[in-house]
């Protein structure tokens, strides 16, 4: 595995399907920990990432397999850490949608945006002009978490 | 030809008035339906008690934590007692993040699970 | 029963993903195929074997950064090695590990499909 990334950035194209959900993870983990991240914070960057692409999935493409998400990935460029930042063409949702639930309350659904916020140093979510929406999450080494904006 | 679907192997045993499952793999959007059903068909079984052992589980997103809620739920009506064990490390966080750690019986391992 | 099963699956998948790398590679931006080939990968990874390493080295050569990981990751698990093939390395040094893959697949005995054969 490279020490760092060989490119300031990898983009990867995946179409809205579940079943690829689990290739990207594992290369972004990967990704994650080379760009200096320990394991558990590199996990808790995919599980961001991997619950805004399900958000995606499920709600942006409404489960259509034959929407197109496009990831790109970076180094910070002021120190340690990984940026991933995810853009799409679905239906947009306003982000006002995105409060997260009382996690007090115990029930099935409603984690995934409360997890997204806890996950990660910095979060981004907005509709794009063109359609579609853009994420951005960035997450640095334990030790330097800043808390999210 | 088409790939198959994904997959998630979940061993079921029954160990005294206990069954355990077992599931292998990451529990994400495409593979918490495979686990959910799995615990449909054990709560069915009639056991006093369900084990969740996820030692082989290196991961789990937000549907596989809404999977072991409405499992807890199910339990609870059924009067049957639901007990996780042997979390690996990024799936305790992941508990703890969602403040699920303090909700469910959490056992380091199978025996203790299946004793308690 | 169960072994048989076993194996239909696994040469359904082997057929599978032969039949997908068999196709162009796609540019940078992924197609369906280049889709379904991650997918192909994905599922030989848990439940193929060495012989079937030929059938993965094409897609070492993808555009797509996640077919060429997602091989990476494929090599690993079938033959525990990666021949010293980094996904993220430059195209040079992806070629020469292809290369070395090649070499590894005759030294191991394993025979290379005849559309790797032909593309060399």
């Amino acid at each position: 595995m490279a020490d760092s990334l060989a490119e300031p950035e990898i983009q990867v194209q995946i179409l809205s399907r579940p079943e690829l959900l689990a290739p990207v993870r594992s290369m972004v983990n990967a990704l994650a920990q080379d760009a200096g991240l320990d394991d558990i914070s590199a996990c808790h960057l995919v599980l961001a990432m991997d619950e805004a692409l399900t958000n995606i999935i499920r709600h942006g493409y409404a489960g259509s397999p034959d929407g197109r998400i496009w990831i790109r990935l970076s180094q910070l460029a002021d120190g340690p850490g990984l940026r991933v930042e995810i853009v799409d063409r679905a239906r947009t949702v306003d982000p006002d949608q995105f409060r997260g639930r009382d996690l007090d309350e115990i029930r099935p659904g409603g984690l995934g945006m409360h997890l997204m916020r806890s996950l990660v140093d910095r979060l981004e979510h907005a509709p794009r002009p063109e359609g579609g929406m853009r994420v951005v999450l960035e997450k640095r080494p334990a030790h330097t978490t800043a808390g999210v904006a | 030809m088409q790939p198959s679907g994904p997959t998630l192997d979940i061993v079921k045993e029954s160990v005294g008035s206990a069954t355990v499952l077992s599931p292998k793999g990451d529990v994400d959007m495409a593979r918490s339906p495979i686990m959910r059903k799995a615990i449909a068909e054990a709560l069915k079984a009639g056991s006093a008690k369900v084990v969740l052992d996820l030692s082989g589980v290196p991961y789990m997103d937000s549907s596989g934590l809404a999977t072991l809620v409405e499992a807890l739920q199910n339990c609870r009506k059924a009067q049957i007692a639901l007990s996780l064990c042997a979390l690996t490390p990024r799936v305790r966080s992941i508990l703890e993040i969602a403040r699920l750690n303090t909700v469910f019986a959490i056992h380091e391992s199978r025996d203790a699970a299946i004793a308690g | 029963m169960v072994q048989l099963q076993m194996m239909r699956r696994t040469a359904a998948i082997l057929a599978s993903v032969t039949a997908l790398l068999a196709g162009c590679d796609s540019p940078s931006t992924s197609s369906a195929l280049s889709q379904d080939r991650i997918t192909a990968l994905t599922q030989l990874g848990t439940s193929g074997k060495a012989s079937d390493v030929p059938a993965i080295l094409p897609s070492l050569a993808s555009d797509d950064p996640l077919v060429r990981w997602t091989a990476q990751r494929t090599l690993l698990q079938l033959a525990g090695t990666t021949n010293g093939y980094d996904w993220a390395a430059s195209h040079a040094s992806r070629e020469h590990a292809i290369a070395v893959w090649k070499a590894w697949c005759t030294q191991q005995g394993v025979a290379p499909q005849p559309e790797e054969a032909r593309r060399g």
